[in-house]
């Protein structure tokens, strides 16, 4: 324990009276006011993916005023149901289903709800009539990574660490790739696969040894976009002197400020807030959409601790969007 | 101030989300108000039944008895001293939402552990948050397997040159730092300058601006640990979403405490028959639903707690679930490893902490099985040596333990005769005794002082007068002397404080190992005694007895050689502990269970015995399986 400043050695709350609490819908039945169940892929925490999702759905709670529901794939798995909440008897107005590992539940969800507008964030289509997939196309953003990263590497050998060999993950590659050879069409790409299925992405020991090797053959840029394997990739990079690495999903270089140069991330934030805005206004539509750089899903943060990188956006963003276009 | 903000975005929230009430936060600066003038007026108002703070353990050891006294809940998030929960766990007033420091020095030493590290030592402020790091480091550490090399204390803002040759000189690996950032600054700096081959890991104090910005790159690349939230709960984003900059250490602990307190007087509210600590012990152990830490969740949870049911609260800092019959703590803490690169702390690993279980205690010392020794009854006499080393209100435990077994002695049988009791008998007379002229053992326990019993009763006693004693040198000037013979079976009890290898009489005069150890080689030379029990109750105590290889002679003791031993039995109105938890197991399991031998005395009492590894030596392992009772019987 150590005291919180040199003034104010305490502070005593003192909580006296009675607390009366009125909150119409809480407790009670019936609302004016949406409930909006969430249901993560793991666990919030990831300071990525869920954490960007969370923080979309609280700005939206903020300021549209809704219900909360938060659940996690393990207890939807283990039978909480996302649209009745048995606690309270309060029925959502909406799911979102976060991730595509969701994607099958939300199909079966459809079935058993028909009525209940579900959104699933970062999947393939589903054809199902009140069911919303959204996907992100990377390439533009990741094609904007792989520029400036054909422009660092003085080895000319670039790494690719990715947790499977998916959809969701070709698109950052494939855009990459193209930047790279767009930028400098001697630089090698080398592409590693952690594993076949989800494991991949929970694998940062395994990362972290793959970074090494390729280290090893004269590798000193990384896109490392494996989920909860990308630490394993950062930690590595920090013990091996002149490898730097590029991450996905979210800002990493808050966990590797001297390391990561930049991140391809997706704006699940805005999405999220948007998503929620269209279906709490009435807009809803199964119709699946694609966020990407144009539309403001997805984007390239240089680490400008690391250096003056914004020439990559002011001169290869046109580039990119065509290539989202595209 | 930080703990005001989070306070008051919490109550704006909940305001929002229809918290019908006004909930006043008044803050009180300590700096201006004296502690326990602020919390004199707090008590005294009806209207206050719970009260969020204070913010250190100094502070908390202040007013936790009035508060209990006052039967006035008071939940702290951040003074986490090891001693909190120790003190007042049976009093249910007082709680915190963050584990104490014990847990963090624990996380430290299975971190140690994971990375293969044999020597460790602790470089720690002489404080009492330094003290809690310094009690449990080496009980941690026998857990782990870890070899502590030395425990050195140094004070805020000295030359710390010294401190930090002293502690690197037994070649450990890791030196644990438990020091605030600037003096983990100059400690970085001096093992820098001077190529002492350690590595640093700094306890939470180090965390703060100062350290990096003094440090400079001496401070690259050092790790630490501190409390935290579970991230999984949301807090970190909630919290960046409305501030702008990652939470302080706690937070998410101030928040619960408030989530606590409002609970709580809901229940209140519900069930106003409920005392106030039953009250929360009822909402710390809810099960009708799980609620959310965020002010919806909050604003739930009040509502079911006013239609009669206890929902199982999650809080912003993780699960706030509570032990209750172990503790005033919430069962699990969250922890984050920090590592200092480019002059930030960057948080490397967040990893949950909670108490180890019983079960996982180990180290227990195994002798062979019992050996088929046949005891033949001694027909000599029984002579007891009782020893309380320490004067000063203080250290009224080693008082009240030699009257104890003084005590147990005299109900057994024993007469004043066969009993030297050394003890400077000031504690009962001490202007501090509330109750002037009483001792007592256990809380509104009798007064088991007897005056005058004291063979040696000046208020100095000297560790010269026990030895002269114990070798009979005195024996024709009428000084208290004993004489014994190669029947007579020998108890000798000594408790009080100790380092390695010394203990500690009054004004600095310490009696050594091997001056003690000597003067029983003399009377085992001069075969004066047929089998001699000695029990030492202190800190290292191991190391007291250690190279003691006399055939008949047994040598008992709570402590390892490399750690505290702890006390037990807090008073609130005297505000000591009564007992050391050593002497109170041992003393307990004889009077439960009499017809022990003391190989079975020994393994009952390592199981009761909490804080620290109860150890057994003898040169005869046969002499375990002696009857206990022979040397508290006559």
């Amino acid at each position: 324990m150590k005291k919180v400043s040199a003034l104010i050695l305490l502070i005593l709350i003192c909580i006296s009276g009675f607390i009366f609490v009125h909150i119409s819908g809480i407790c009670e039945g019936p609302s004016d006011r949406s409930v909006v169940t969430i249901v993560y892929s793991g666990e919030k925490g990831d300071f990525g993916f869920n954490d960007q999702v969370y923080l979309g759905y609280i700005r939206a709670r903020d300021d549209m005023h809704f219900l909360t529901r938060e659940l996690s794939s393990g207890r939807v798995n283990s039978g909480e149901d996302p649209f009745i909440d048995i606690d309270n008897g309060l029925r959502s107005d909406l799911i979102l289903l976060i991730g595509d590992t969701l994607t099958g539940y939300g199909e079966e969800l459809s079935h058993t709800y028909s009525d209940v507008p579900i959104i699933i964030i970062d999947s393939e289509p589903v054809n199902r009539a009140m069911v919303r997939t959204v996907s992100f196309k990377m390439s533009g953003a990741s094609f904007l990574a792989g520029v400036l990263a054909a422009n660092e590497t003085k080895s000319g050998k670039i790494g690719v660490i990715a947790g499977k060999d998916a959809n969701v993950i070709s698109s950052f590659i494939d855009g990459f790739t193209a930047g790279v050879n767009q930028k400098n069409s001697s630089v090698r790409v080398y592409i590693s696969y952690l594993a076949c299925d989800d494991s991949g992405f929970d694998m940062p020991d395994t990362a972290g040894e793959i970074a090494e090797q390729m280290y090893a053959n004269g590798t000193d840029i990384i896109l490392v976009a494996a989920g909860g394997s990308d630490i394993g990739v950062i930690y590595a990079a920090k013990r091996l002197p002149g490898l730097s690495v590029i991450g996905v999903d979210a800002d990493k270089s808050l966990i590797g400020p001297g390391i990561v140069i930049g991140s391809v991330v997706k704006n699940l934030d805005y999405v999220v807030y948007n998503e929620i805005e269209l279906a709490l206004s009435g807009k809803f539509s199964p119709e699946p959409v694609e966020y990407n750089l144009l539309n403001g899903g997805s984007s390239f943060l240089p680490n400008s601790r690391m250096g003056n990188y914004s020439w990559v956006i002011t001169d290869w963003s046109e580039k990119a969007k065509d290539l989202d276009q595209g | 101030m930080e703990f005001y903000e989070t306070l008051n975005w919490t109550v704006e929230g909940l305001k929002k989300e229809g918290l019908e009430r006004d909930i006043e936060l008044i803050s009180i600066d300590t700096s201006r108000i004296p502690i326990q003038n602020a919390s004199r007026s707090l008590l005294n108002n009806p209207d206050i039944k719970v009260i969020i703070g204070p913010a250190t353990s100094d502070e908390t050891f202040l007013i936790a008895p009035d508060c209990i006294r006052a039967k006035k809940l008071l939940i702290t998030p951040s003074a986490t001293s090891g001693d909190i929960s120790r003190m007042y766990n049976k009093y249910k007033y007082i709680w915190r939402t963050t584990a104490g420091d014990r847990i963090q020095i624990r996380l430290i030493i299975n971190l140690l552990k994971e990375r293969n590290v044999t020597r460790a030592a602790l470089l720690y402020e002489n404080n009492t948050y330094g003290q809690t790091f310094y009690d449990w480091v080496g009980y941690y550490a026998i857990e782990a397997g870890i070899n502590i090399t030395s425990l050195v204390p140094f004070s805020h803002g000295e030359n710390l040159s010294y401190s930090v040759r002293l502690v690197c000189q037994g070649d450990p690996e890791y030196v644990i730092i438990a020091a605030k950032g600037s003096d983990a600054a100059s400690i970085s700096h001096i093992v820098q300058e001077e190529q002492y081959p350690v590595t640093l890991f700094c306890t939470d104090s180090a965390r703060s601006e100062t350290f990096p910005l003094l440090a400079g790159k001496d401070a690259e690349g050092i790790e630490g640990i501190c409390p935290t939230a579970d991230k999984s709960t949301g807090f970190f984003v909630s919290y960046q979403e409305e501030f702008h900059k990652m939470p302080p250490d706690y937070a998410a602990h101030t928040r619960d405490a408030l989530f606590l307190a409002l609970s709580v007087l809901a229940r209140m509210e519900t069930f106003p028959f409920e005392s106030p600590d039953q009250a929360m012990q009822k909402i710390l152990s809810g099960t009708d639903g799980q609620t959310t830490w965020d002010d919806q969740g909050i604003i739930r949870a009040l509502q079911k707690i006013h239609t009669g049911k206890c929902p199982d609260l999650t809080g912003a800092s993780g699960s706030l679930n509570y032990d209750l019959e172990q503790g005033i703590d919430p069962t699990e803490t969250w922890y984050v490893i920090w590592r200092i690169e480019n002059g930030t702390f960057l948080p490397i690993r967040y990893i949950p902490g909670s108490f180890e279980s019983r079960s996982t205690i180990k180290d227990i010392q195994s002798f062979k099985n019992q050996t088929g020794y046949q005891y033949n009854p001694s027909s000599g006499d029984f002579k007891a040596i009782i020893v309380a080393t320490s004067d000063e209100w203080d250290n009224y435990r080693h008082q009240a333990d030699a009257a104890y077994v003084y005590q147990l002695l005299h109900e057994n049988g024993v007469t004043d005769d066969d009993i030297f009791l050394i003890t400077p008998e000031d504690i009962p007379v001490s202007p501090q005794n509330p109750i002037p002229g009483d001792l007592h053992h256990v809380v509104s326990g009798e007064n088991i002082y007897i005056p005058g019993t004291s063979d040696i009763n000046q208020t100095k006693v000297t560790s010269n007068q026990f030895i002269s004693l114990l070798l009979g040198i005195n024996q024709d000037t009428g000084k208290p002397a004993l004489i014994s013979d190669e029947n007579t079976t020998l108890l000798i009890y000594i408790v009080g404080h100790a380092k390695q290898d010394f203990l500690k009489f009054p004004d600095d005069d310490y009696l050594s190992r091997s001056d003690f150890q000597n003067a029983l080689r003399i009377l085992a030379n001069q075969n004066r005694f047929r089998h001699l029990l000695i029990i030492v109750d202190s800190c290292f105590g191991e190391s007291f007895g250690k190279g003691l290889n006399i055939p008949g002679i047994i040598f008992f003791t709570g402590a390892s050689a490399e750690e505290t031993s702890k006390g037990t039995e807090f008073d609130l109105l005297i505000r000591q502990w009564l007992s050391d938890d050593f002497t109170m197991s041992f003393t307990s399991v004889l009077q439960n269970t009499p017809n022990l031998t003391l190989r079975e005395l020994y393994e009952k009492t390592y199981d009761r015995v909490s804080g620290s590894h109860v150890r057994i030596m003898t040169g005869n392992e046969s002499d375990l399986d002696l009857p206990a009772m022979e040397f508290f019987s006559p």
